[in-house]
């Protein structure tokens, strides 16, 4: 019901919301996004009301400035704005203006819906602070419709705002002809369907000078259905006002970026740099086309940093950079270095695709680019090869990486802002702007400083997780972070600043974790991703451009860090600083010195290769038998391959080995002897490393420059983790008290006649005595009790005697392989191959059943036996 | 006097100096930094930058002497006394380290690393109290001070006996920098140093709830409850832990981090020592 005019009269006597006069010198823009969830006015900005709209004498086509039922008698109205979120807009009607939703949550519109047969308008106004009389202005805004246009009752509503200006404080009012609305036809067409009109910024010649230090009024006014509702429901955003004269700033030139950080599965970082001074804007979507959702920076600057919320996860977007007035995006052409003949970009060029889930296993290519920052032909020749080995036609590859791994010294010499240009952003401008970056800091970044108190331009030019963003433990600097991406859990570490000292175990009582070290602990403890994977600059393990057995920071590093790692079950390293190709074999606990190194510590001596490849020159090979010894590569040698690492999926997975590779050589490649024990093959060439996780399997490759790839290995993971090898999960000794470093397969640690081993496979408890037969309700499908092996008779379907007996539900995984064997005479046993059973199960076991048979290799069957083995 | 860029940037480096051989990349850099000075040996930010390089090798000798160069070019442009300071440090030589790092204060008294670095040698001299004077206006003058700074001091001011002016510092930079486990876990051991087990059970209970997993802080929980000697509590947590983890997803309960915690979990509760690892 609409209240009547009386009531609202005596409402507004009590309750006025005035609006200050706001200062106009060149421009004014509101987007209404300060409104937020509220229900106040936005402080600019008031409401009017009255005047005509009688029953059946509503404006329809004319609404008059001045007079009788005109805009200038219309009055403040009362009452606080009504807050709806909804997409379709409110179903109701009052005169005191709406606070809409736009295009999501926080994108705010000022709107009306009259009612009580009154007109409404949006009021604000401007004090001229420009010193000068102002003849003209630009004006532009957006009608957002919500509802129809009403037709009840005959005449149709005006479809939109038409705008009212007043230079003598109301008294008269001066309509904007170019701005009215119409539902078509000529001039500012707003469709009657719900969806937004842009008013395109349109000049005005004011009818006289505004002069300094008096006020402009502006009515935007929404004239009244007939008496008969529902009234139609709009409102008004990004309200632009600027003197006829005037240039609205822009952004300049594109001197830097776009390229992308601190991704996750539901936000992204987008920096660039503009030539002058602005209010960044960027303008994204899921279609190439419509860009139809925007963030401002709310400042002007030149370095421009906007982070984009509430995306969906693994879902491509779109996107432009620039500012309210400009776009900076698509380039007029391609200003990467190095690229003669490319094609300038295009919209669809600028992209990129939000992670996955945590935990979702996708398909995942990571580049790992290290010690590039050269800004030479060779730094881009190796980026090219990249390029290419991601599929063409397309100067960055048809296969765009989903994200990059940086492992320091990304600019030569001393990292300043001016040779990041050079050497890192104008060489890769046209792959980081579709693929987000990671980086480590190496000690060209630092200009050799290794103090942690102290800002780099570094720090000032990237954005990294400090609080857990992006998943993993928050650390509170950018120096060391961690982050994950679908089933990868990645950890960056600093080996150039950072207090690198870690507790020594022989010291009780006092923990002397540096940050770095409590964080990185903190960190892997609640991982439970499937795939771990490190990376920093200075190498652990390397005979290139530095000697890892005299360099402190690699023999810190791989003193102190590497055991925690690996105590947390790291898959996979990767490192600059030595501008060479070194790549370890399957390695777990070498901390010392490269003559400390013994063949224990090389869990798998072989190359992990599947497909096996082709040496390049320039190399040493460790494929003697022994693992240890190194010979020259070959150019064009094949090399078959041994098979992948495999790794337990499942349980604890510390100690189980990981591949080392020492990658620093995307820029410059030094000649070096390049002979570390722990590495399989090496290479004093530049290039860069690919690496594809597909689920359970991860592949990593060095693509030369030229596009050779003479290295790659594969890590599988498969199967449950059992360190000894005694044939019982860890998981198993762990829950049940069991040494998964000692084989104990074959004790009984509760004396009960039962293996260890056989406890584990019945899914027995080895600390207690529970032996004695296993039982089951056949007809419920119950495990009853557990236990061993039993005969049943079984009389019903004339097979009298069957076996029955438990099998791990898990048995592929662990290992076990179970079969029932039957003798007449104890002496010859014939092994079953009838498929078994299910009878009933619990949650780790299931009772199978197999017939017994009537005679076995020619005597009367009367023994059985169940044999377990396991195949680890 | 002329510098290059890189010798400005070089102006506001402080270097904690760590060990170094003269092999691969620092090799390089020093044969660079002699060929610049060979053809500028007027510029005293390559003497500066020099000295760095040399201090990394722990060549304190020879990086003093560039300082004193570099001093010599460039009177009080270069925080030289800050090297030096490092430098002598380095060849214990205290009483002039201190004479070096109070020079370089008072040349640039509002840089919060020359305040740090004397904090350490106060320490290192028995001057505990002055040391920790130091370390408070090192924080003071470090509004954004990274978690390594505030490890530090409160580290020292624990150690020295003022353990709570160590809390309040470490609940300043949790309160900053959000509930990093550098902090937090020195902050529930410096409870714990002075026999305030409730209270750092009470802070467990605040971290957990801000972690995105809750397990390590329930076996946090069941630990300190042990440290503490409430036995059944503790066996209660740890078993609580156990029944946790069982429930879990099979990915995540399967996972090393969660196989881990299983471990200790059942070791707490079977009153065993942990098993070691060959390689721990």
């Amino acid at each position: 019901m609409k209240p009547s005019l009386l009531t609202l009269l005596a409402f507004c006597s009590t309750f006025l919301f005035p609006a200050e006069a706001v200062n106009f010198s060149n421009a004014y823009y509101q987007d209404f996004n300060t409104m937020g969830t509220g229900s106040a006015f936005i402080t600019d900005w008031s409401i009017k009301n009255g005047n005509g709209g009688t029953d059946s004498s509503t404006w329809i086509s004319t609404i008059p400035g001045s007079g009788a039922n005109s805009v200038a008698t219309m009055v403040a109205t009362s009452g606080n704005l009504t807050y709806n979120n909804a997409v379709e807009g409110p179903m109701a009607f009052n005169i005191h203006g709406y606070n809409l939703r736009g295009t999501n949550d926080s994108d705010r519109a000022l709107g009306t819906s009259p009612t009580g047969a009154s007109g409404v308008a949006i009021q604000l106004v401007l004090t001229n602070t420009r010193g000068s009389a102002i003849t003209g202005l630009r004006i532009g805004y957006d009608i957002r419709r919500y509802a129809a246009v009403s037709t009840i009752d005959g005449d149709a509503e005006l479809p939109g705002y038409q705008l009212f200006y007043s230079l003598d404080g109301g008294s008269t009012w001066t309509n904007v002809p170019a701005l009215n609305p119409t539902l078509s036809g000529a001039g500012i067409q707003v469709p009657n369907t719900q969806g937004t009109t842009s008013v395109p910024l349109t000049s005005i010649n004011l009818l006289s000078n505004w002069i300094p230090g008096s006020n402009l009024l502006l009515r935007w006014v929404d004239d009244n259905a007939e008496a008969t509702s529902p009234d139609q429901i709009y409102g008004l955003d990004n309200v632009a006002i600027q003197e006829i004269n005037y240039s609205p700033p822009t952004s300049g030139s594109l001197t830097r970026g776009p390229y992308l950080n601190l991704a996750n599965h539901e936000s992204i970082v987008i920096r660039w740099r503009s030539s002058l001074s602005i209010a960044g804007r960027v303008r994204y979507g899921t279609s190439v086309a419509n860009l139809n959702q925007m963030v401002d920076e709310a400042i002007p600057k030149t370095d421009h940093e906007i982070k984009l919320t509430g995306l969906s996860p693994y879902t491509r977007y779109y996107y432009s950079v620039g500012s309210a007035n400009d776009t900076l995006t698509p380039e007029p052409s391609e200003t990467t270095s190095f690229t003669p003949g490319a094609p300038a970009p295009t919209a669809a060029d600028y992209t990129f695709r939000t992670s996955p889930l945590p935990g979702t296993a996708v398909n995942t290519r990571i580049w790992i680019v290290g010690d590039c920052g050269r800004g030479t032909q060779a730094q881009a020749s190796g980026r090219d090869a990249y390029y290419s080995y991601n599929g063409s036609p397309s100067f960055t590859g048809s296969r765009t990486p989903d994200l990059n791994l940086q492992l320091g010294d990304n600019a030569y010499e001393s990292g300043s802002d001016s040779e990041y240009g050079v050497g890192y952003f104008s060489i890769y401008s046209n792959i980081f702007r579709k693929m987000p970056q990671w980086s480590c800091l190496g000690n060209h970044e630092t200009n050799d400083s290794t103090s942690s108190s102290e800002n780099f331009p570094y720090f000032d030019m990237f954005t990294f997780p400090t609080a857990g963003e992006c998943g993993g433990a928050p650390s509170g600097t950018e120096r060391y972070y961690s982050f994950n991406y679908g089933n990868i859990h990645l950890i960056c570490l600093d080996s150039q600043t950072s207090n690198t000292e870690v507790d020594n175990p022989a010291t009780t009582g006092v923990n002397e974790d540096g940050p770095m070290a409590s964080w990185l602990r903190a960190d892997l403890a609640a991982n439970t991703a499937t795939w771990t994977i490190a990376f920093w600059h200075h190498p652990p393990y390397s005979r290139g451009s530095v000697d890892s057995d005299y360099t402190s920071q690699s023999i810190t590093m791989r003193t102190n860090f590497n055991p925690i790692l690996e105590a947390g079950g790291v898959d996979l390293l990767y490192f600059g600083h030595s501008h060479n190709y070194e790549r370890s074999v399957l390695l777990d606990g070498h901390y010392g010195d490269s003559a400390s190194i013994t063949s224990t510590m090389k869990k798998n001596v072989g190359n992990g290769s599947l497909s096996g490849f082709t040496t390049g020159a320039s190399g040493t090979i460790r494929n003697g038998a022994n693992g240890f010894t190194a010979t020259n590569t070959v150019n064009g040698a094949v090399i078959p391959g041994d098979g992948s690492y495999i790794k337990p999926l499942t349980g604890p997975r510390d100690h189980f080995g990981a591949v080392y590779n020492t990658a620093g050589m995307s820029g410059v490649a030094d000649l070096r002897s390049i002979n570390h024990p722990a590495m399989y093959v090496c290479y004093n060439t530049v290039g860069t490393v690919n690496l594809d996780v597909n689920g359970n399997t991860l592949t990593s490759t060095f693509v030369q420059t030229g596009g050779a790839t003479p290295d790659n290995f594969t890590i599988t993971k498969q199967g449950a983790a059992d360190t000894d090898g005694d044939g019982i999960s860890d998981a198993y000794e762990i829950a049940n008290g069991l040494n998964r470093y000692v084989n104990d397969a074959a004790s009984s640690a509760d004396s009960d006649g039962l293996s260890n081993f056989l406890e584990f496979a019945f899914g027995l408890n080895p600390q207690i005595n529970d032996g004695g037969n296993l039982q089951v309700n056949v007809p419920g499908a119950v495990l009853t009790k557990r236990g061993t092996p039993a005969l049943w008779y079984q009389s019903l379907n004339g097979t009298n005697f069957q076996v029955i007996f438990l099998r791990r539900k898990d048995a592929a995984e662990t290992g076990l392989i179970y079969s029932a064997q039957f003798s007449g005479n104890l002496v010859q046993w014939e092994t079953s191959t009838a498929p078994p059973t299910v009878v009933a199960s619990d949650g780790e076991m299931e009772a199978v059943s197999l017939s017994f048979p009537l005679f076995v290799i020619g005597n009367e069957g009367r023994f059985f036996r169940i044999n377990v083995r396991s195949n680890h | 006097m002329a510098f290059t860029a890189c010798i400005l940037r070089a102006i506001v480096l402080l270097v904690l100096p760590a060990p170094a051989d003269g092999h691969g990349t620092q090799h390089h850099l020093m044969e660079v930094v002699d060929e610049k000075i060979k053809s500028s040996p007027e510029d005293a930010g390559l003497w500066y930058q020099r000295a760095i390089l040399h201090l990394e090798h722990e060549d304190t000798g020879q990086a003093i002497s560039d300082l004193e160069k570099a001093e010599y070019l460039s009177p009080g442009k270069l925080p030289t006394y800050l090297l030096k300071a490092q430098a002598l440090t380095l060849e214990g030589k205290l009483t002039d380290a201190k004479s070096a790092i109070d020079a370089q204060i008072l040349r640039f008294p509002e840089q919060s690393r020359g305040y740090a670095l004397r904090a350490r040698i106060l320490l290192k001299t028995g001057a505990p109290q002055n040391g920790l004077m130091d370390y408070r206006i090192a924080l003071a003058k470090s509004p954004a001070a990274e978690p390594d700074l505030i490890h530090e001091v409160s580290t020292a001011m624990a150690a020295n006996g003022a353990v709570e002016e160590a809390i309040e510092v470490l609940d300043a930079g949790i309160q900053r920098l959000g509930a990093i486990p550098s902090l937090t876990i020195k902050l529930l051991e410096t409870e714990v140093q002075v026999g305030r087990y409730d209270a750092a059970l009470s802070r467990v209970n605040k971290f957990q709830q801000s972690a995105s997993r809750p397990e390590p802080w329930m076996a946090k929980r069941a630990e300190l409850l042990g440290q503490a000697h409430r036995i059944e509590e503790s066996r209660a947590s740890w078993q609580a832990l156990v029944t946790h983890l069982r429930n879990l997803p099979v990915n995540e309960r399967d996972s090393t981090s969660m196989s881990l915690l299983a471990a200790r979990a059942h070791e707490a509760l079977t009153d065993k020592l942990p098993p070691q690892s060959p390689n721990e």
